[in-house]
């Protein structure tokens, strides 16, 4: 396989994998922090061999499996490839620094709120009120509940899979207010016990 | 990836390694089944959740943990979960203990938990264990976060006799949870381990005491195993 065609295989299989969904949330998966690495190479028979390293939100997903067969479905329907190898990165960090804007403002869209570096919790549905946390667990593995302060909405908050590094000391208090400049809100968390 | 082409650091991993990342896996496992098999009789909705979701991480935990024993090989570590007997699992008892008691689910949760958390910072610099745990140990704070909270609330009201005889009967458990072969220190975080939890257990009027009839997890062993074969025995396959 030519340099040039490797190449154009190694972009179309990029441009492919960019579009692959996540099952349970409505953007994809590279736009979530998910997609860590991926490498085309040539396996010296004329065809590619396609690797790609992928890191758990939290590592007891069950969407892995779903995620990990539309990576590998998707890379196939790229001509010139051969063969797909899915590497999870088990010990990779994910954070919520990794969700893009893009996907911050489907997931908005979708009434789900994502914390931002800058602490903001805003309502993804009336955009006015801030967002209380009711409960550390929600629907998914990567989600927690909450409510608007203003309009009342049940609210789902994507959740930290590091919250030592988002809300350090926060033992003890339930329900929890992360807030992730570093410090746990007990003030608003006591208010409603 | 197959069995052929697992990395060399797994295929060379010394056996003693191997046993000690499968023993931390099983452990894993039974008290992930535990939780997401009794999510549902929670009194609200969002225990549940809770319930569900801590049991779905764990189960993830043990998938990470048999990773690190066996490597990427998926008949390997259905193997390891899905055809061993009772006799051939290397778990602590107290991560078999299956409960319909709010009382000893929490005094259970809250023992592994926090001694799994001492086990991850003793083993934080260990070349096999220390960046996976080190993902775990960001998980279970909020657990922690959980069980202490609730065992808190319970102990400090109407359940605090209910707590005390949990307690009684599962600390004697414990010990096994430090049950670490070839890890130096093991018996000083122990040691550590214990005065934390006596200290945090008394700010809660709770005592643990040595002289109780401990809690026989055997049948609960038994039970979890033939909940978690039933399919695979009538359709083997990679589950």
């Amino acid at each position: 396989m030519s340099e040039r065609t490797l190449d154009h295989v190694s972009e179309a299989v990029r441009d492919r994998l960019s579009r692959v969904e996540d099952p349970e949330l409505p953007v994809t998966i590279a736009d979530l922090g998910m997609l860590k690495e991926l490498k085309v190479v040539d396996d010296e028979a004329g065809r590619a061999r396609v690797h790609v390293s992928l890191v758990p939100t939290f590592l007891g997903c069950p969407a892995q499996f779903i995620i990990e067969a539309s990576v590998r479905e998707a890379a196939l329907t790229c001509p010139g490839v051969d063969d797909v190898e899915v590497a999870w990165l088990d010990a990779a960090a994910w954070s919520l620094d990794d969700v893009t804007p893009a996907a911050r403002r489907q997931l908005a869209d979708v009434g789900i709120a994502v914390p931002n570096a800058d602490g903001q919790l805003s309502c993804p549905n009336c955009r006015v009120g801030n967002v209380v946390i009711d409960s550390e667990f929600g629907g998914t593995l990567c989600r927690r509940l909450g409510h608007c302060d203003a309009c009342g909405d049940s609210i789902e908050v994507m959740k930290a899979a590091n919250p030592g590094d988002w809300a350090p000391g926060l033992a003890g208090s339930l329900p929890l207010v992360l807030e992730p400049n570093g410090r746990s809100s007990e003030e608003d968390s006591s208010e409603r016990r | 990836m197959t069995a052929t082409e697992m990395p060399s650091a797994v295929t060379s991993l010394p056996s003693g390694e191997r046993q000690l990342a499968i023993k931390l896996a099983d452990e894993q496992l039974l008290t992930g089944h535990v939780l997401t098999a009794v999510s549902g009789w929670g009194p609200e909705i969002e225990i549940n959740l809770a319930l569900s979701s801590i049991g779905q991480d764990e189960l993830g935990h043990a998938r990470m943990l048999y990773r690190l024993a066996v490597g990427e090989d998926r008949t390997a570590i259905n193997d390891l979960v899905y055809t061993r007997q009772a006799g051939e699992f290397q778990a602590a008892p107290i991560t078999a203990v299956y409960t319909e008691d709010w009382e000893r689910l929490i005094v259970k949760e809250y023992l592994f938990d926090t001694a799994d958390r001492a086990r991850s910072e003793l083993l934080a610099n260990h070349p096999l264990f220390a960046s996976a745990l080190d993902k775990m140990k960001d998980e279970e704070i909020y657990h922690l976060d959980f069980w202490t909270a609730w065992l808190r609330r319970t102990a400090q009201g109407a359940g605090h006799d209910a707590v005390q005889e949990a307690l009684d009967e599962l600390w004697p458990l414990t010990p096994a949870l430090f049950d670490l072969p070839g890890i130096d220190g093991a018996a000083d975080a122990e040691a550590r381990w214990r005065e934390d939890a006596h200290a945090e257990l008394a700010s809660m009027s709770i005592t643990p005491r040595t002289d109780a009839l401990a809690y026989d997890a055997t049948d609960d062993l038994t039970k979890i195993l033939s909940e978690l074969h039933a399919v695979y025995d009538q359709a083997p396959g990679n589950w």
